[in-house]
Formats: structure tokens, sequence, C-alpha cells
């Protein structure tokens, strides 16, 4: 009892420290041994993972803080970086260029591993979400293209108005569009279409997406976190899934373990849990890594692990996609 | 007969060779190996990062008097499929300032360069490009690391190194298969001589290999030296043997004969070199019958023929010092034909009876008695004297060894022993 207090009073005066950018925070286990984990994935998915493995390792003091990617990067790029034996984000082009500068500790290599250093321990599919009340005609577009097609066709009559993540604000929400511009030739049009037909509007995150889809304000949100999606599809039947038949972006969440972590042991395995089976059943069923080999009905584009992804956080890279971006989306809201 | 030193052996210093040379080649193979592979793969890296560098450089232009540029997705995608290397890249502006990129990258003074770069060795290749004649050029860096590279390098010149060992194996076990094979005739060639009889000087008769017949044939020559030699010798103690016994012979029959007739004063005298001329005509003969015996072709003169005859001619021979002392020499002989050599055989008697008779005391007597035993002849001489000593020398001149020669030569063999004041010799000779 008196160590739950104890435990609750060194957390409070930890996250009272951290409390500026540290969005949730969970720890377990009463071991002597710290093992800190700073991760993207929200609290109540991520949380039955952490338990089973801090009940497996009881020897450790597991620490999970939840805190967005790029404050998560700034942090750990930064020169006060903070005790960290994992870093578990989705920001996969932001793992990739702390690996890639030599930050990451190598650890057994796995095919789908880069350098040893950084693993896949979730996906994240990428979807889109309609309003079946008010855009129902979306269930019968098949691609990207289609669409496009649908609203610029001169005969038609129908418009569409589009959510998606504004570029400058989140860090998925530029790499899913910089993802999409090399993908398929598909994306500008697209994008150009919708802001003639019914415009588009810019938001920070999937819920807000969804939000207004679910309000009526939107037909289309574009591009959100399909583990999102699955959870208010399900709340709301009027919200349904799209996922366009040219092919489907599917976002790795990864992990590496850094040079200067105090437990490395301790992270290697916390991965090694993550990624077996055992682990993976603990994950929503969409996050799961076999869900890359799941055919769909679209062929699934995982986001490779190559250090390309690191050109578009170049500025002058990213100051010549915005530039393109502003000529080509006019957002209404 | 003197050991040779001993040298290591053949397969040992086969060993010994091959493995230093096994060990100096899988290493400068690998080492070779390794040095080409990486060249080789350095260059290739090279030209992906050259060709990626150039595709930079082509986009660089002026525009609104800024340098713009791209830094092309696909192209660098391209270079992360030939291994997960960490990529670095850097363009620096005619003002030496950093474009994009890592702008700690250093520049280079040449096209391309192996650093040290964030701790760990990198492949940097650079490109210059002018987009205006009055500034200085712009700069485009294109880096990756070597693990990938270097982990292939290590892989091709181990296996490069492992079939060189499979290689050299192989030929190992040819090599020794072809040395056993090579030392085969020498083999023949050692059994063919120990297993042959000591007076066999015939050729050495079979196929060796070029490199063996040179030996086959010296030691074929050199065997036939001897046989020659040995005839000459043979032919030479055969022609002593008649040459010098028969003037001895006489030389002692003639001192007998003046000894009879010599004149009192000077008659001891004349009798004591009788007796000398005797014991010398004796020592010849024994001498000559060894250096025969020893010369003889084997038993080759062995045949079968009455007994009987050799005895009673033996003891005749003995009949008149016999009487001198009064002692009776009785033959008696069982078996009729046996086999034996008579020139040898009667040497051997009359060494037997000679020394009997000056053992025996006067008015004794000596039996020669030639009996058939299970297997064999045996030849007795038996007399009344007090027998031999016990640690009797060789060489005290009572022939003994010429008589244990005679029975051996003829396989058989010669004992004596004393028993109740009698002494026998006995000759086994089997047949």
């Amino acid at each position: 009892m008196l160590h739950a207090v104890l435990t609750a009073i060194g957390l409070m005066a930890s996250s009272a420290m951290a409390s500026d950018w540290i969005e949730a925070e969970w720890s377990g286990g009463s071991g002597k041994t710290p093992l800190t984990v700073y991760g993207t994935f929200d609290l109540p998915v991520f949380k039955p993972l952490l338990e089973a493995f801090s009940a497996q390792h009881p020897e450790y003091q597991l620490r999970y803080w939840l805190a967005s990617s790029t404050a998560i990067d700034r942090h750990v790029s930064g020169a006060q970086r903070p005790d960290a034996d994992l870093v578990f984000s989705s920001a996969v082009a932001l793992q990739l260029r702390s690996v890639n500068g030599g930050q990451g500790l190598a650890h057994d290599n796995a095919p789908d591993a880069w350098r040893a250093r950084l693993f896949p321990l979730a996906v994240e599919p990428i979807v889109a979400v309609y309003h079946t009340e008010r855009a129902p005609w979306i269930d019968q577009v098949k691609s990207r293209k289609h669409l496009t097609e649908l609203l610029t066709d001169r005969q038609s009559t129908t418009r569409a108005t589009g959510v998606m993540y504004d570029p400058r604000q989140s860090g998925v929400g530029y790499l899913l569009a910089t993802q999409d511009v090399e993908q398929s030739s598909a994306y500008w049009p697209m994008l150009d279409a919708i802001g003639s037909s019914g415009g588009w509007s810019l938001r920070c995150c999937s819920a807000q997406m969804i939000d207004s889809v679910e309000s009526g304000a939107v037909d289309l949100a574009y591009n959100v976190l399909g583990s999102y999606a699955q959870a208010r599809v399900q709340a709301n039947p009027k919200l349904a899934i799209k996922v366009f038949g040219d092919y489907q972006l599917v976002m790795p969440r990864t992990a590496w373990i850094p040079r200067w972590s105090g437990n490395p042991s301790g992270a290697k395995e916390f991965i090694e849990f993550v990624r077996s089976d055992a682990g993976q059943a603990l994950l929503p069923a969409g996050s799961r890594l076999n869900q890359l080999y799941r055919q769909v009905g679209a062929p699934r584009k995982s986001i490779r692990l190559t250090p390309a992804l690191i050109l578009y956080l170049d500025p002058a890279k990213r100051r010549q996609f915005l530039a393109t971006w502003d000529t080509v989306v006019n957002p209404i809201d | 007969m003197t050991m040779s030193t001993k040298l290591p052996s053949i397969r040992r210093q086969l060993i010994t060779r091959l493995m230093t040379l096994l060990v100096l080649t899988v290493v400068m193979t690998f080492i070779a190996t390794r040095q080409v592979a990486f060249s080789s793969l350095q260059q290739a890296q090279d030209q992906s990062l050259s060709a990626v560098a150039q595709v930079v450089a082509d986009s660089l232009v002026m525009s609104d008097g800024r340098v713009d540029f791209t830094l092309p997705y696909p192209a660098f995608e391209v270079l992360a499929y030939q291994g997960p290397e960490a990529l670095f890249y850097r363009v620096v502006g005619p003002a030496s300032e950093t474009l994009a990129g890592y702008a700690d990258l250093p520049v280079l003074e040449s096209n391309s360069e192996t650093l040290v770069y964030r701790d760990v060795e990198v492949r940097v290749f650079q490109i210059e490009k002018r987009i205006r004649n009055d500034r200085p050029p712009v700069k485009v860096l294109i880096a990756q690391t070597q693990d990938e590279l270097n982990k292939t390098v290590t892989s091709i010149a181990s296996r490069a190194a492992f079939g060189l060992v499979g290689i050299f194996c192989l030929v190992a076990a040819l090599v020794f298969a072809a040395l056993q094979s090579g030392l085969r005739p020498l083999r023949h060639i050692e059994r063919a001589l120990s297993e042959r009889q000591d007076d066999d000087f015939s050729s050495l008769e079979f196929d060796a290999p070029a490199e063996v017949t040179g030996l086959v044939n010296t030691l074929n020559r050199s065997l036939e030296k001897h046989r020659q030699l040995l005839d000459r010798s043979r032919a030479f103690i055969a022609e002593a043997t008649h040459q010098i016994k028969t003037p001895i012979a006489s030389l002692a029959a003639e001192a007998d004969l003046l000894a009879q007739e010599a004149p009192a004063p000077v008659k001891s005298e004349i009798a004591q070199l009788a007796i000398h001329a005797r014991q010398t005509s004796r020592l010849a003969e024994q001498l000559l019958t060894r250096a025969a015996l020893r010369y003889r072709e084997g038993l080759q003169h062995r045949k079968r023929q009455p007994i009987a005859p050799l005895l009673d001619s033996v003891a005749a021979g003995f009949e008149p010092l016999a009487e001198e002392k009064d002692v009776a020499i009785t033959v008696i002989s069982e078996p009729k034909n046996c086999v034996f050599d008579a020139v040898t055989l009667r040497e051997a008697l009359v060494c037997l009876l000679d020394n009997a008779l000056k053992a025996s005391p006067n008015l004794g007597d000596i039996q020669l008695h030639a009996a058939t035993q299970p297997g064999g002849l045996e030849i007795s001489v038996i007399d009344q004297g007090p027998g031999f000593a016990a640690d009797l020398p060789p060489g005290t001149g009572l022939g003994l060894e010429l008589v244990r020669g005679v029975a051996e030569a003829h396989g058989g063999s010669f004992t004596h022993s004393h028993r109740e004041g009698r002494t026998c010799c006995t000759l086994y000779l089997p047949q």
C-alpha cells in the first residue's frame, strides 16, 4: 500500500516535470530497473500489452509516456534528451531519421527491420471515412481516379466536401500526403477535384476529422488512421470505412532503442514481446503486423523503411511540397 | 649392420608442406578476394551514389535569384534497395551555405572518398555543378555507410576461401593416393628382398613404374655382381681345397714314413714333426671343409645313397691310430640308404672320431652307430673318454663348430652328452 502511494507520488513528481509535452502516462511493475518507453500509441489501446509485459517481467519498473510524435522526436533529438529505453512512434520518417543519424542501438536483425535497429511493432492501415446517409454514392467509388472522374464529369451533378490532415499541423498528415504523392499520380487531381467541388477542410487529428463527417459538415474524411476509424464506425452506424481500390497506405509503428538507453536488454525484451504472437494478439486486429499480408480488396502499400523518407523532412523539400500543396488546396475551413 | 639416419617420413613431410601451403593460399585468397570484391562493390556503390548526385545536380536551376533543385524520392529509394545502409546527403550553395541535408557532412577535395562521419565509415560521392559562370559551383554530396557492403565482401571472401579449402582437400587426397601407389613398388622390393634365401641372387622381376625402374635395375646389377663374386669365391675355394689338401696329405704321409726309418738320435724329433704334419693336414681339411660348407650352394649335393660304406671308410681311416692305442672301433649301421652330402658328413664324422680316439683310454672301445629315428637319421659316436668340459669355449680345435655346421646345413642338429663314463656325440639329420 505504502509502496503504491510512494510510486504514485513519484509518478506525480516526474509527470509534473514532463507535463508540458506528456499527454498520458502508465506505470507498472515494482522492479528496481526502470524501463522507459516513449510512445504515440493511445493508452487505452496499448494498455493490455503494457500490463501483459509488466506481469511477465516484474523485475522492471515499466513506464509508458504518451506524447505526440513531433514532441517525442524534438526531445529525443534535442540536446537535453530524456532517459529513454525505447522510442515507439508512428512517425516513421522521424524514426528513420533518428536511426539513420546513428542514434539507434543494434538488435537482432529481422527481415522487416531496418539495419537491425528500427523494428515495426504494429501497423496502421490508412482509410477514408464517409457518411452513409449524406454521401451513400461513395460506397460505389472504385479508386481515387474514379472519384476524380465522378466529380469532374461535366454531366455529373455529384458534389463532395472533404476533410483531411493539415500537413503543416500534423506530422502524420504530412507523411501521408507526401507518401500519396510518391505513390500515385492520381493524388493531386483528386485533391483538385474535391477542392473544386465542395472544398477541403483541414484538421489536426483523425478524431476531429471523423467528427466533421459525423456532424454532417463534410462527406469524406481522407487518410484517417484505421484504428480510430474502426472504433468510431462501430460506435456510429451512419459512418462507414472506405478503402480505395487502387492502393491502401499502411503506416508502420516502429520502435528503436536509443544509444543512451540505461536498460537496452529490457528494451530488446519489450520489442521481442510486442513482436511475438502473444504480444500481437493483444493489439487491435487491424494493427497487427500480419495485416500487411492480408488482402482487403486493395494492394496494401506499407511505407517502406528507407532513408528516402528523410528527404521530405528536409526544409527545402518541405517548402517545395507545401508550395505545391497551396496551389492545389484552398481550404474552406 | 648400422641403421641409416632416420629422416622424417615422406607422408609427414608432405602433410607439413601441404598444410603450410594451404594456410598460405587460403589467407592470400581471402585477402585477395576481399580486395577485389571490395573494390568492385565500392565501384558499384560509387556509381549509384554518383547517379543520384547527378540527378540532383541536373535539377539545379536558378529561380528568382535563388538556387532551386529537386531531391528525388524514387532515386534515393533505389539506393536503399541495394542494402540497408544509412544515407546522408548535402547540397552546398555557391556561398558555401547548406541548401539541404546534413550540414556537418564535410565537403570533399575529390570526387569520392571514404571517411568517418558520425562515428561510422561512410563512402561519400560529390558532384560540382556551376549554375552561373561568375559564381562558385554548387556541390551535391551523397554518402552511404558500407556495413552491408563489408558483410557481402566478407561473405564472398569466406566462400572463396572455403571453396579453396575444399579443392585443397581433394588435391591432398589425390596426392596421398598417388604417394601410396607410388610407394607400393618400394614395398614390393622390400618384401621380395626380405623373403628370399640368403644365397638367392636372381634378378627382381616385376613391373615397376618409370621412377622406380632405375632402383630395380641398380639392385639387379648389384645382385648380379654379388653373384659373380660368390661364384669366383666358390671356384677359388674349390681350387684351393684341391691344391692344398693333396700336398699336405702327402707331406704327412712322408713324415710318417720318415719317422719310422729315421736314425735314433733324431727319431723322436721326426716323429714329432710327423704328428705336427698330420695335425696340420687335419686342420687344413677342417678349415677347407668349413669354407666349402659356407660356400656350398645349400644342400645341392645331398642325395640318397648307402650310409654303411661311408661309416666303414671313415672307421678304416682311423685303423692305424686305433691299433697304436689298442682301441677297438665298432661300426653299427642299421639303415641302408639315406639322404646326405657325403663330403661334408665325412668331414664331420672324421672330426668326431678323431676327438673320440684322442679321448679314449688305452684298450677302450669306440662305437660308430647309425640308427633310424622317427623322421630322421641319427649317427652317434660313443667313447669312454671324460667328455667335454662344461664351458667349452669355441675355437678349441676340436672341430665341433664344423660338426654343428654340417648338421645345420642338413637341416638337423648336433648334441653331445656324458653319462656313466661314456661320451656320446650325436648328429641328427632329418630325412
